[in-house]
């Protein structure tokens, strides 16, 4: 009877104590002496590298702390994001994609270490002293800097095309839009791969809308944001320019020279058709060539990948780039994490450290003898995916402010180009002069109000609206607080340009 | 019914009253304890959270200690019903959850009352296991399922998904069932039921289970066919078990399911496809705006309040036994 009466008890107390567990929640505080950071970050590669792994291991051993990494799906990190902030248990470094009203007023109310003034000090940080002016402007918020960005390269847009087709049907790589049209249309309709049957076509859209952007930049848009005659600052959308980029694809989808199920056709799949060779072109970025180049290989000898940064509108009109803002993301530092000031600094010190030539290279190529050989000055990195899951994501942590100077063999003349594209998409690269402005509408509804653009945009293209219905979306995204995102952006461009 | 006549007890039968329950009480204690994580568990994750709906009337964000953010009154709800979303949201969860109650309610019961006429054990027993394996499939392979199914061709001339190609042999049209926004209640609702309605059974099974055998004996020797017999005796007998399942529906009007609708949804069926749930999501865990959808939150569940309990009056009026 005891024994029963003992273990009911028993029972009834682990199930209240199990039900009060769930409520705990803590921020780990730095241990100076025996460091171990704590990172919440995006992943992205198929595996991410694991504490047990070699390259993590030489990774702590160079940086001097332990490191302690939450990998968060990149499809769901803005969640996980908003989560981590309302829960109030902090990593020390954490990652921010995407700057929403939750960050911004978090920035203002002190949520994070401020470190502008921190790492233009070159003699604690050589690395991170280098930061591109241009870059931390564009993550600032009311001109205060609160984070270490992911540097990306700026001209990094481009399209990639199957140059043995154009080959094949004596054409050149287009340079204007009436010769992209040519070329589509003859990808479509003249047998490009030559066997006999009418299997192929044009140019693969999916519901990214990183295309649609380089299009409009091309038909003159303003990348995001430009200037009308009174100083006022108007979004691309509502520009000539933007509806005629739209009338010009809604052209290429009425005459099928686009798939017909880009509305649905998730950015994953992007590859598939080019790698089929059910279609010729895809416009993204420029390193999307290289990897297509890489894979189309083994499926077909023959293809060939060719890539360019950019049409112009016409033959005599100046060439213009969309660039992208210069980072993906960047790292912020929770003060309730790091309480006091050489907390701070023990992190940003690992951080200047992670821009070490030596770090770089252990983050983004692995061990040299053991994933990688130099040769001829270029890292031949193992495609063992056994091997390279060890430094898997690895990259994704580091900042990259300063350059990597050992870069990877280039697979084929493909890779090469890429990298020359990068560099002349630079020059004609059209900045978004609002880039560092933060109105406070837009970090509030931003989100639902894009949703309204790109909803009416995809529906324009595929004949659900015509251009009344367009017009009228416009007015709804107006009145539903764009007129404020116009004004407060305005005020502030005005502020400046005085 | 017949109103209880209210009998007035003298101090001493009340004291003897209370004691018995001691008693009761004490006898039983230890399924009492059984009672307690429970009653613990809805204490701690459903009642202490509810004082968090105070963040509807206020402008909140993530980070900060709850009692810093400064009140805004209704200015989130006003904010709301003016949205020009509004009207769009409301629509599209009427019609996806109206549809549910008219297309979807009604099937588990038909069938649950086929069910109950199969005479042959095993069979029987096979057919039930049989319907509710859907259940137990992920809304996310349904979904994908949907997808491979029904997706159009790239261009012209391509191979679009089986179903997509024998309507198109069938009908002579191409049927984009994806884009068109007003086929996605369809599809959502052929989901729902293709998923949810074997396993809807259990509960009206249970109820046939206990109908009187003698009724039917009684029934044949009468000479009522089993038509007659089901319309006069089965469904008389699970009535009440409908009437309890539609007034907690009515609760859950406004719950349209929110993992079907954020895999179906694209940018052109998003007109007929947002609904409260997407749209919490979106604007309260992607854009951290927690006060104005907490503000979308509370105002779907006073109306759910209003439905489960106008379907309890009603029910009530109509002679029914209700919930409440």
């Amino acid at each position: 009877m005891l024994k029963k009466r003992i273990a009911a008890a028993a029972l009834g107390a682990a199930m209240i104590l199990g039900t009060l567990a769930g409520c705990g929640s803590t921020t780990t505080t730095l241990d100076l002496e025996n460091p171990v950071i704590t990172i919440l970050c995006s992943q992205e590669d198929v595996q991410s590298a694991t504490p047990d792994s070699p390259v993590w291991q030489a990774l702590e051993e160079y940086i001097g702390a332990k490191l302690d990494i939450s990998w968060v799906p990149a499809s769901s990190y803005g969640e996980k994001l908003t989560a981590t902030l309302g829960s109030g248990s902090y990593p020390m470094v954490l990652l921010v994609d995407t700057r929403s009203s939750s960050i911004i007023q978090n920035s203002r109310a002190g949520t994070f270490w401020e470190i502008g003034d921190k790492i233009s000090d070159a003699s604690k940080y050589p690395n991170l002293s280098q930061a591109n002016p241009i870059i931390l402007n564009n993550i600032s918020i009311d001109g205060k800097v609160y984070g270490l960005y992911r540097a990306r390269t700026l001209g990094r847009n481009g399209v990639s095309i199957r140059a043995d087709w154009l080959k094949n049907l004596g054409l050149e790589i287009p340079t204007t839009i009436d010769e992209f049209y040519n070329v589509l249309k003859a990808f479509k309709e003249n047998d490009p791969d030559g066997n006999g049957q009418n299997d192929t076509f044009g140019m693969i859209m999916t519901t990214s809308p990183t295309s649609f952007e380089n299009l409009a930049v091309w038909f003159g848009a303003p990348n995001k944001y430009g200037v009308d005659e009174e100083g006022n600052m108007i979004p691309d959308f509502l520009t000539d320019e933007y509806f005629e980029a739209m009338q010009f694809l809604k052209k290429l989808y009425d005459e099928q020279l686009i798939n017909q199920d880009m509305a649905t056709y998730d950015g994953t799949k992007w590859d598939e058709q080019f790698l089929t060779g059910k279609a010729g072109v895809i416009i993204d970025v420029a390193d999307r060539a290289r990897r297509l180049a890489t894979n189309i290989a083994s499926k077909d000898p023959n293809a060939e990948v060719g890539v360019f940064g950019y049409l112009k509108r016409d033959a005599n009109s100046e060439i213009r780039t969309l660039p992208t803002t210069g980072y993906n993301g960047y790292f912020v530092f929770p003060k309730k994490a790091l309480p006091n000031e050489e907390d701070l600094e023990f992190v940003l010190g690992v951080m200047d450290k992670m821009n070490d030539q030596a770090a770089m290279n252990l983050m983004n190529y692995g061990i040299e003898g053991r994933q990688y050989e130099i040769v001829d000055g270029f890292a031949e990195v193992t495609t063992d995916s056994n091997l390279t899951k060890e430094f898997g994501d690895l990259n994704k942590i580091s900042t990259g402010i300063v350059e990597l100077e050992l870069v990877k063999t280039y697979a084929n003349e493909t890779a090469k180009e890429v990298d020359r594209v990068y560099k002349d998409n630079e020059q004609y690269a059209v900045a978004n002069p609002a880039e560092a402005f933060v109105s406070d509408t837009y970090s509030k509804k931003g989100p639902q109000l894009d949703a309204i653009i790109s909803e009416a945009r995809t529906r324009y293209i595929v004949g659900q609206i015509g251009e009344d219905e367009w017009k009228a979306e416009l007015e709804r995204w107006k009145s539903n607080g764009g007129n404020d995102i116009i004004q407060e952006i305005s005020d502030q461009y005005k502020a400046i340009n005085k | 019914m017949a109103k209880v006549e209210k009998i007035t007890l003298s101090p001493e039968q009340k004291l003897i009253e209370r004691k018995r329950k001691l008693t009761r009480i004490k006898k039983d204690k230890w399924i009492y304890l059984l009672l307690l994580p429970g009653a613990l568990f809805f204490i701690l994750f459903k009642f202490v959270p509810m004082w968090g709906v105070l963040i509807a009337f206020k402008d909140y964000y993530a980070g900060i200690n709850f009692w810093m953010a400064p009140w805004v009154g209704f200015s989130n709800f006003t904010d709301f019903f003016t949205d020009s979303d509004f009207l769009r949201l409301f629509k599209n969860t009427l019609i996806i959850s109206g549809m549910n109650l008219v297309f979807f309610f009604p099937l588990p019961i038909i069938l649950s009352l086929f069910l109950n006429e199969m005479k042959i054990q095993w069979y029987k027993k096979a057919v039930q296991t049989l319907v509710y394996v859907p259940h137990f499939v992920s809304m996310v392979v349904i979904c994908s399922i949907t997808f491979m199914l029904v997706k159009t061709p790239s261009i012209d001339g391509f191979t679009g998904g089986a179903l997509y190609e024998i309507m198109k042999r069938l009908t002579g049209q191409s049927i984009n069932v994806l884009d068109t926004p007003s086929n996605i209640y369809w599809v959502l609702l052929i989901q729902n039921i293709w998923k949810e309605t074997g396993w809807g059974t259990v509960i009206f099974l249970a109820a046939l289970a206990g109908v009187d055998m003698e009724q039917y004996e009684a029934a044949i020797v009468d000479g009522a066919n089993r038509w007659q017999q089901m319309f006069y005796i089965t469904f008389p007998a699970i009535t009440s078990t409908i009437i309890t399942m539609f007034i907690l529906r009515m609760g859950a009007v406004l719950d349209t399911g929110f993992e079907q609708i954020i895999l179906m949804q694209n940018d052109l069926n998003k007109t007929t496809s947002e609904t409260f749930d997407t749209y919490v999501y979106n604007v309260g865990r992607v854009d951290g705006n927690y006060g104005y959808s907490t503000a979308v939150g509370l105002f779907k569940s006073i109306i759910s309040i209003i439905c489960i309990q106008s379907a309890n009056f009603l029910a009530k009026r109509h002679g029914q036994a209700g919930l409440f």
